[in-house]
Formats: structure tokens, C-alpha cells, sequence
């Protein structure tokens, strides 16, 4: 499937919803089940991976899948925790200067890689260097740490990161940053290294045995710095067909998965299913939109933005095709950062109110064949979509709105490849998309006007000066609550330009089973923030079926 | 003949050139960026334009294409089909592991078709218009109308989940290193019953009516009623005369069918996550990886190529008309 960059580019999964009532899950962090309050050793659980690893290189990563299997296998040197505040894990403790320029880390005593072998500065220079390396392919890394102007080695077990210049999400970049032993990876090709299969880490877990497109297992370290976990092993099921994976769920051989909405709403909700799974929603940090092409005819002026925005109904979409679950949004930020403002509500669906914008725009019939023209260019675009059936859906829907607007709106349905290639090259004029946020707010890639293709991710040509300087400002300001206030106003400047249609947040639905206890679900799920699913453990084995 | 085949055998050269040629032009004029695609699987990715040129530069994607082909072609000279562009392992090493897995299935599912379709069609010819002719005709005839993607996971959702009979996914089980040899044995043939089935029916219908069809054509021929006029016995004559005949055209179909044995299938392996060459390749394309599509399509075109000749080949010596000198 196809989710693109901090993008997702297929709709495929992000738009896909969920219905019935919200059971559990929303905002802040949730504890379930912790049985009687002993933790129990022992035990296997069986994960969903809905496709196979690449690789378990922790600096070559790129999909969702690999990072499921390596956090278990791997620390960062600092972690959100699950009410998103910045912890450290790996790092005994960390310290920004003054100048914000140098942040030393200290890492913990006693820290062993899986073979046990110590852990020190010098396995967190040699990851530095590969991050940086041109000859590494490190997608998912490299680009946190272009500002880095080097890394020092204080002592066996303090470093200082040195950045060019003072960069606010340079905290936010150690919590990505996971050290891998040189020892290890440090002998022969990086690229082609056995340990590419074989990670040796420094998690809570470690790796197995990988058997590929079929399954990958990880059982308990032993070693591990902090309290030991209790599970003992972990397996990874491939499965890639969904329906497949919910039988598989269903008759015992898994005990999670990440449904869609039709398996959420209608295919898990017998007594059976409710009495063996809790089911969970959340909202990661991402969001759908339609980007208007700023540098098209027809979207150059912010009021027919506007009047897309108000001739596209995105309540009775949530109704109709989230039942009611997503979460209507109003800006580019993440519904439960800081960053995000709830006073801004979203533009409301006005048809009325659009024809009057596109009338204010000039977009008058003049020759009266029932579009809309102006300057003798006709007010047909193009709108491009990948084939989901969501997709398709959103399209219809604007589609019959715009036809009585005196709009003409061609869908132009693409393979995923191929529509991506066009939307970073900007050769659109409309398009359904979908991004996947980090948890820092920063957003100059998307909408800094220094940012348009090919440099960077602005595919819709957005230029505001006055939010430019915004985000500059918002790179540079440490304290949150500046930082807050600068983002907010972005928000606010954002949703008066709309250079997208703020879709919604669609929440991930996840049922697990309940013989799992000691599951947390922070406000991004119950995976990405440590410990994560490090101390799940098993409280009544007899409840699972066996085969 | 011998020359025949050393003929044939040098015009598989420019064929396989023109073929190789026209797959990877296309496939690299196909939209989508391999580079760019890398970034899917909904993390957050920052790659800088340098770090994007250097990664094109890094997979040979900076060059044209026609040069990138000549490079592929040096390469492919020492049967070295480069390096999976997901991963960096080697293409062939990555085909190799995956070949058994959508054999055993394939060719246990090509041995099951033959030797229910050609009795089937044999019996449905000498029989024609019988009872059995037509239910076997209606039957053969729905069965190849139901989707196999459909029929699996009906199959799963009743065998698998509701029965529980048969496991449903994946080659063995979870726990198939403990097992002794007999209880692996047996796991890896209920793993493979379902996508078996599935495998087969469809072609089932196909060549059984392909069978009969050629054996009414047989029938009818002026030697079987001289045969018959002799005095030979029905069992002798259609044996002897009638089967060996047929044969003739199910070879060709054999140079057909010998290829698919290796490419796989892609949905039905979808469905049963079955980790062989289909979702290997379809995998492989969605996210552009040149060098594991060309080395696919490379093989296939060889197998394809070769079946052919085979083919072309077991028809001299099953039809004594047929010379090659």
C-alpha cells in the first residue's frame, strides 16, 4: 500500500474509517486490563505485520512494518513517552546549552548491545556518521540531521550533538535517533551487511529468526537496561490480504491487527469477537486534504480555494463514509499537538456562500453554457486521485457539488506510482491526498514557499511571506509556548489562504486481544511512545484458541 | 534435428535481447520513481534533495536508460542480475529463496490438472453427449466462472475459520522447526490444500474440454474407423490409436503451461500469503524495483523460450509426420 513520505499517498489507509460507537481510545493516554495488577512471565503473542520487512537495518528503514518489529529491538536515545513528553531512554540524562546549539547526552551505566558487548559514544558516532553517509541510503534518518554540524565524543558515554544553527526540533531528532553497534555493522559492506537480517540491538527484545514473507520472531533480552519484559516471545505474522488477517484474528492465530472500517463496523462486532478483543481507536498523527495547485488558473486566488473548501461537505462525508469517527480538522497540525488550534473552526459547507466567492473571483458564466469562465478560460480542472474507493468517493462527491456551482471537475484516477510522481513534481491541479505528521510541529517542508518542487514538499505552490517568516521563527524558538503561539498563527494564516481543504483525521482501529494485559494507548496508538507494547503480558493463556 | 535445435537455440539469443529490451524500456518508462517511492510506508521521511540525488546516482538512476540497459546487459552476461533496489540483496538470491515455495505449489497443482483432465476429456469424447458428458461439461463449466480469489476466501472463511480443518495461511506452521519429519510432512501438505485446490480448478475445466475436444477430432479420423473395420478392440484402439494422437495438441499446450510454473500467481498467493515468486514480483513493481522485475521477467522469457522448443521438439518425437531435418 502505498503511503508516501511523511505523506500517505494512498488514501488507502488513512482515509479508511471506522463506525459504530467509540469504545475506548481518544484523546490522551488509556490503561486496560491490568489483570491483578502482577504481571505474569511467559507467553508468546502473535502480531500483525500486514507486509513483510525490507530490511531490520534500524537506519534503512522506511515502512511502518520495519519500525513495528524494531522498536521492540532497538531504544532510542531519548522517547516520548505515552502523554508525548520527551523522555530519556537510552540517555541517562540530556542538556541543551543556552546558545541551543549543543545538546550533550549522557547515556545510562551498564548499557549492553543483545550480545553483550557494552554500548558507547563511539556506536553512537559510528551511527551518526552512516545517517550522514551519501552511501547510505537512510530515508527515514538522514533528513533530521542535515543541520547537524558534528557530533562529539566526550567520554565513553557522553556525546555532544553540535548543530550549525539553533533548530527546535533538534530534540525531537533524538527521539529518532536509536545507536546501532559498530562492532556489528562496522565489518564489510554497510549496505549488504548480514545484520540487516540478523539486527543486533538494544531493546527490550531480541531478534530470532526472520522467515521472509512468512514470519519474524523476537524473544525477551535478557540483558536489557531497564525492567525486563515479561512476554517471551514475539512473532510477527505476514498476512497482506486484510479479510485474510481478520479470519486469522478471529480463529486464534493472531492477537492483534489493524482493521478498516467496513471489518471494524461490521465484521467485529458479534458477541463472540467483543468478548475476546477490546477494541481500540486512536488518531495518529496525520490527516487527509485536497491541495489546490496555487500556481493553476483556477486555484491562484485564495477565494476559490476558499470556495472549494465550502462546495466540498466534509460532515456528511464523515457520516456517510466515517460514521461519524473522523475528526473534522481546520489545519496542518496534529489534532493533539500544541501546535494545533481548536478555537479554528473548519470552513463551513456552504454552497451558497462559494458561489459568491467565485463570483468575487471573477469566475462569472459569461457565455452562458453553465460554466463558470473568466478571461475566457473555462472553469474546468482536473481532479486526481488514486484508484481507492474512498478516493473515488470524495471525488463524486465534489464532483456533484461543483457541476452545480458551474464548476467542471474531471476525476483522473492514477496507479499509486504514478500519481505520487505527479504530485511531488507539482503536474496537477487538484489532487486527494493524505500526509502522516511527525510529532514536532515543524511544517517548513510543506509550506515554506522556499519549498515548492523539486525542492521540497510544497507541491501546491503555497507562498505567504508572512507565513514563511512564521515558520522560520517557528524553527528557531525553543520554549513551547512561543513556539505554540507561532504555530497557532500559522494555523490561522493557513486556514485563510487554503491552500488545501482540510479533509479530517481518520482514527487507526486496532482490536487486541484480552488475554493481553497492561495495554497502554497513548494519544498516537499504543506503539509509538516508550515503552510501547514492551510490557504487554499475558494474563489467561486458556483464552486463546488453540489449533 | 540436432541442428534444428542448435538453430532454434541461437535464435533465442536476439529474441531474448528484444525482449529484455522492450520489458525494460518499459518499465522504466512506466510514472513513479523508485527513490521517491522508498519513502512509502506511512513513516515520516526528510530526504533531502542531495540525499535524493545521491540515492539516483547510488541505483545507476541518473543515467538514460538506454545506457542503464547496456549496463543491465554487461551484467546479465555473468548471470548477475544486480541488486534489489528495497533491500540491496541480491536479485538472484532473493529469487532463489522464494523458486520452491511457488514450485511445489505450482507444479503439484499442473500434475493435479493433467491427471484429472485428460481421463476427464478422454471419457467425455468417447462418451459424447452421455450423461456424464454433460453434467461433467456443466460443472467443469461453473467452476471455471468462479473467480479463485473469490472461492479462497470463501474456502478460508469455511474451512479455515469455521471448521478450522485446514490451516489457512503461509507455507507451515509457526511451530513446523519442532516438528518431526512426518508431522512437518503433513503440515506442509494441509498448507497446501487449499491454494491447490484453487490452483487447479480453474484449469481443470480448460484443458479437460481442451482434451475432448481434440480426441472428437481424433475419433473421427479415417484410421480409427480402420481400426475399428479391422476388428481391434475398442480398449486397443482408443489407447493405442485415439490417446496417442491427442497427445499431440496437449504438447503444445504443455509449452504453454511449463512457463506459469514459475511465475506464480500473484493473487492467489496474496490470499494465502504464500511467500513465492508472485508476490515477489507484483511487490517488485508496485515499487519500481527494476533490477528484481527484469530479473523475473528475464527468467520467465527464458522459461517461456525453452518450453517452446521442448514443445516444438517432443513433437517429432510423438508425431513420426513431423521431422525437423
Amino acid at each position: 500500500m502505498l503511503i508516501i513520505k511523511r505523506v500517505m499517498l494512498a488514501i488507502l489507509f488513512l482515509l479508511a474509517a471506522c463506525g459504530s460507537k467509540p469504545d475506548e481510545g481518544g484523546e490522551g493516554s488509556t490503561h486496560t486490563g491490568s489483570g491483578d495488577g502482577t504481571p505474569r512471565r511467559g507467553g508468546t503473542i502473535i502480531r500483525h505485520l500486514e507486509s513483510d520487512c525490507k530490511t531490520l537495518n534500524w537506519i534503512r528503514i522506511t515502512t511502518i512494518y520495519e519500525n513495528y518489529v524494531l522498536r521492540y529491538l532497538y531504544d532510542n536515545l531519548l522517547d516520548y513517552d505515552e502523554n508525548l513528553n520527551i523522555i530519556p531512554v537510552l540517555a541517562e540524562e540530556y542538556e541543551v546549552s543556552d546558545d541551543h546549539l549543543r545538546i550533550t547526552v549522557r547515556l545510562k551505566d551498564d548499557l549492553k548491545w543483545h550480545d553483550g558487548m557494552p554500548i558507547t559514544s563511539k556506536d553512537i558516532r559510528f551511527t551518526m556518521d552512516k545517517i550522514l553517509d551519501p552511501a547510505v541510503p537512510a530515508l527515514n534518518k538522514e533528513g533530521w540531521f542535515t543541520k547537524l554540524d558534528k557530533l562529539e565524543v566526550v567520554d565513553d558515554k557522553t556525546v555532544v550533538f553540535v548543530w550549525k544553527e539553533p533548530y527546535a526540533p533538534s530534540i525531537y531528532a533524538l527521539t529518532q535517533f536509536a545507536p546501532i553497534p559498530e562492532h556489528v555493522y562496522g565489518k564489510g559492506d554497510f549496505l549488504t551487511n548480514p545484520a540487516n537480517r540478523r539486527p543486533v540491538g538494544s531493546g527490550a527484545f531480541r531478534f530470532e529468526e526472520w522467515r521472509t514473507s512468512q514470519m519474524i520472531s523476537i524473544v525477551r533480552n535478557d540483558l536489557y537496561h531497564g525492567e525486563k519484559a515479561y512476554l517471551d516471545r514475539i512473532i510477527f505474522k505476514v498476512i497482506e490480504d486484510r479479510s485474510v488477517a481478520l479470519n486469522a484474528l478471529k480463529a486464534g492465530e493472531l492477537d492483534e491487527m489493524r482493521v478498516i472500517q467496513v471489518q471494524w463496523e461490521e465484521q467485529t462486532n458479534d458477541q463472540d469477537f467483543l468478548s475476546r478483543f477490546n477494541k481500540y481507536y486512536y488518531y495518529v498523527p496525520g490527516y487527509n486534504y485536497l491541495g489546490w495547485n496555487c500556481r493553476s488558473v483556477w486555484f491562484e486566488d485564495k477565494r476559490v480555494r476558499r470556495a472549494m473548501t465550502e462546495l466540498f461537505d466534509r460532515e456528511s462525508i464523515n457520516a456517510k463514509l466515517y460514521s461519524g469517527y473522523a475528526k473534522l480538522i481546520s489545519g496542518p497540525f496534529y489534532i493533539n499537538s500544541w501546535a494545533y488550534d481548536k478555537s479554528i473552526k473548519p470552513w463551513p459547507f456552504d454552497p451558497e456562500d462559494a458561489k459568491r466567492l467565485l463570483d468575487e473571483a471573477g469566475w462569472v458564466d459569461s457565455d452562458n453554457d453553465g460554466i463558470r469562465d473568466k478571461n475566457g478560460v473555462k472553469f474546468e480542472f482536473e481532479f486526481s486521485i488514486t484508484s481507492s474507493i474512498i478516493a473515488k468517493q470524495f471525488a463524486e462527491i465534489l464532483q456533484e457539488q461543483c457541476t452545480k456551482a458551474g464548476i467542471r471537475l474531471k476525476i483522473r484516477m492514477y496507479e499509486g506510482a504514478t500519481l505520487f510522481d505527479r504530485m511531488s513534481k507539482g503536474h496537477f491541479d487538484a489532487i486527494a491526498v493524505a500526509w502522516i505528521l511527525d510529532l514536532d510541529p515543524d511544517i517548513f517542508d510543506t509550506f515554506h514557499s522556499s519549498q515548492v518542487p523539486p525542492v521540497g514538499l510544497n507541491h501546491v505552490f503555497y507562498s505567504n511571506p508572512q507565513v514563511d517568516s512564521l515558520l522560520e521563527l517557528g524553527r528557531v524558538e525553543f520554549d513551547q509556548e512561543k513556539r505554540a503561539q507561532i504555530y497557532n498563527e500559522v494555523h490561522r494564516l493557513i486556514h485563510e489562504d487554503q491552500p488545501y481543504t482540510f479533509v479530517n483525521a481518520v482514527p487507526e482501529k486496532r482490536p487486541i486481544h484480552k488475554r493481553i494485559k497492561n495495554v497502554v494507548i497513548s494519544p498516537t496508538g499504543p506503539f509509538n511512545f516508550y515503552p510501547g507494547g514492551i510490557y504487554w503480558y499475558i494474563d489467561d493463556t486458556s483464552q486463546r484458541a488453540e489449533r | 534435428m540436432l541442428t534444428y535445435t542448435l538453430r532454434r537455440l541461437a535464435y533465442l539469443i536476439p529474441t531474448l535481447l528484444g525482449i529484455t529490451f522492450v520489458t525494460f524500456i518499459i518499465i522504466s518508462l512506466a510514472p513513479g520513481d523508485p527513490v521517491a517511492l522508498m519513502q512509502s510506508g506511512e513513516m515520516s521521511a526528510r530526504i533531502s534533495p542531495a540525499a535524493y540525488n545521491q540515492m539516483l546516482k547510488h541505483y545507476g538512476l541518473d543515467k538514460p536508460v538506454h545506457v542503464r540497459y547496456v549496463i543491465w546487459l554487461k551484467r546479465l552476461i555473468t548471470l548477475d542480475f544486480g541488486t534489489s533496489f528495497l533491500d540491496d540483496r541480491q536479485v538472484i538470491e532473493k529469487i532463489l529463496e522464494r523458486l520452491p515455495a511457488t514450485l511445489i505449489l505450482n507444479v503439484t497443482a499442473l500434475l493435479f490438472a493433467l491427471l484429472l483432465s485428460i481421463p476427464l476429456g478422454l471419457y467425455s469424447a468417447v462418451r459424447q453427449y452421455s450423461l456424464f458428458d454433460k453434467v461433467n461439461g456443466v460443472i467443469l463449466y461453473m467452476l471455471y466462472s468462479l473467480p479463485d480469489f473469490w472461492v479462497a476466501l470463501i474456502l478460508i472463511m469455511f474451512l479455515g475459520v469455521k471448521l478450522k480443518l485446514l490451516p489457512f495461511f503461509g507455507i507451515e506452521s509457526m511451530n513446523a522447526k519442532e516438528m518431526g519429519f512426518f508431522a512437518y510432512f503433513w503440515d506442509r501438505i494441509l498448507h497446501m490444500v487449499m491454494p491447490t485446490f484453487c490452483l487447479t480448478y480453474g484449469s481443470l475445466a480448460f484443458l479437460s474440454r481442451f482434451v475432448r475436444g481434440s480426441t472428437l477430432e481424433v475419433i473421427r479420423k479415417d484410421y480409427i474407423r480402420t481400426a475399428r473395420a479391422k476388428g481391434l478392440e475398442e480398449k486397443a484402439v482408443l489407447y493405442k490409436h485415439v490417446f496417442k494422437n491427442t497427445l499431440i495438441p496437449i504438447l503444445t499446450l504443455l509449452g504453454i503451461l511449463l512457463p506459469t510454473i514459475i511465475s506464480g500467481s500473484v493473487i492467489l498467493e496474496y490470499i494465502f500469503s504464500w511467500p513465492g515468486i508472485g508476490a515477489l514480483f507484483f511487490g517488485a513493481v508496485l515499487s519500481r524495483d527494476y533490477p528484481t522485475v527484469m530479473g523475473l521477467s528475464f527468467i520467465t522469457a527464458v522459461m517461456v523460450l525453452l518450453s517452446t522448443l521442448v514443445a516444438d521438439l517432443l513433437y517429432a518425437w510423438a508425431d513420426p509426420r513431423i521431422t525437423y531435418d
